[in-house]
């Protein structure tokens, strides 16, 4: 079973301190980084395949593609992978709690800056068992 | 009162002018000072057109056109609206004219021959009503007039309120997302300072001066969310003072 961990943020800081705090908790130790919806949309499109399991630290806040926009392409195509999605946002804004839970592949919703126990956490959520 | 009701125009229709001149020494000894006569029916609908009694006293038997032909002419015109009522002279007082008369829009009925007492009475009440009627008008559109200005000003304050809210919100929406991002980037710098964690792509400079970026950052921010409180007070204060 194939495992990636793909971290999106168009801040290049929040990028490399998720990166350092994923790799520390012990989530995954390559996770890959993307600047960009539209470059993880590609990563995604050439990385498909069965028994894949991806995780995605996805921030809603970004230009061009948002993180909205990034889980409704998703949701439209069907990839053999299986996805699961944590938001993770600078504002604690209930609006984007519960419409996050019209996506079935969020799992969790992160508020910036993402903790090691915030990410630790996410090892105890039944739906990631098997991503673990 | 009793002036303004002496003062009213009164029109007479009767193609006998013997008719028409007993009417107007009547009306002219119980002091009423505007008459104007016409012994043809045909001339009735310019006359109340253009020059507008406020009522008319009209025989029904007549050459060329009759009463009820004259009162079939002003109600397509739409004079008959209660505003110039109609006083039918006639000799034939059979329920019939009478109800016919009605029917057609009259208000009243004078008989030949007529008695000073009775015309005097039927006149100044009709007239009364009319009067009493202008008034309700006028006090109608008069509070119409102010209902619309009210609803103007609620108008006005309802967008003022709705100005305010959505600068509210543009000032909590300013507070839940900017400020939130550099706030939150400093508090990450400052776990992963405290973690000492430090490598080749983030140094310990680099993080100490990425906190300076975040702090100065979040200083504009604030900086423009004092401007834009200000700005929505003074607006709040001009919205005042109208």
């Amino acid at each position: 079973m194939k495992t990636n961990l793909l971290l999106i943020d168009d801040d290049k800081l929040f990028l490399l301190l998720n990166k350092k705090q994923v790799v520390n908790a012990g989530l995954h130790t390559h996770p890959e980084t993307f600047l960009n919806a539209a470059s993880a949309l590609d990563w995604l499109n050439q990385n498909d395949q069965k028994d894949s399991n991806i995780l995605i630290l996805l921030d809603l806040n970004m230009p061009e593609i948002n993180g909205w926009q990034f889980l409704d392409k998703v949701q439209e195509t069907s990839y053999q992978s299986t996805i699961w999605v944590a938001l993770v946002t600078s504002s604690s804004d209930l609006e984007d709690k519960e419409r996050s839970l019209h996506y079935k592949q969020v799992v969790a919703y992160l508020e910036k800056p993402v903790k090691q126990g915030d990410l630790m956490k996410l090892k105890s959520i039944p739906a990631l068992q098997s991503f673990f | 009162m009793n002036e303004d009701l002496l003062n009213a125009k009164i029109l007479i229709v009767d193609d006998q002018e013997s008719n028409i001149e007993v009417l107007e020494d009547l009306l002219a000894i119980r002091g009423f000072t505007n008459i104007i006569t016409s012994n043809d029916p045909r001339a009735v609908l310019e006359i109340a057109q253009t020059q507008k009694p406020e009522m008319i006293l009209l025989d029904i038997m007549m050459p060329y056109l009759s009463g009820f032909d004259v009162m079939d002419q002003l109600k397509s015109a739409g004079l008959l609206t209660g505003f110039m009522p109609i006083i039918v002279l006639t000799a034939d007082a059979t329920i019939e004219t009478k109800k016919k008369a009605l029917s057609m829009g009259a208000s009243d009925f004078l008989t030949k021959p007529f008695n000073l007492t009775e015309v005097e009475l039927r006149i100044k009440n009709l007239l009364l009503n009319v009067y009493l009627l202008s008034q309700l008008k006028v006090h109608n559109e008069m509070l119409e007039v102010k209902v619309k200005e009210r609803t103007l000003e609620l108008i006005k304050s309802n967008e003022s309120i709705q100005k305010q809210n959505e600068e509210l919100k543009n000032i909590a929406w300013i507070q839940s997302h900017v400020v939130r991002a550099p706030l939150a980037r400093l508090m990450g710098l400052v776990e992963l300072l405290s973690l000492g964690e430090s490598s080749e792509d983030l140094s310990t400079e680099d993080i100490l001066e990425h906190i300076s970026k975040s702090a100065l950052e979040l200083d504009d921010i604030i900086k423009d969310i004092t401007l834009k409180a200000y700005q929505s007070k003074v607006f709040e204060n001009k919205t005042n003072e109208n």
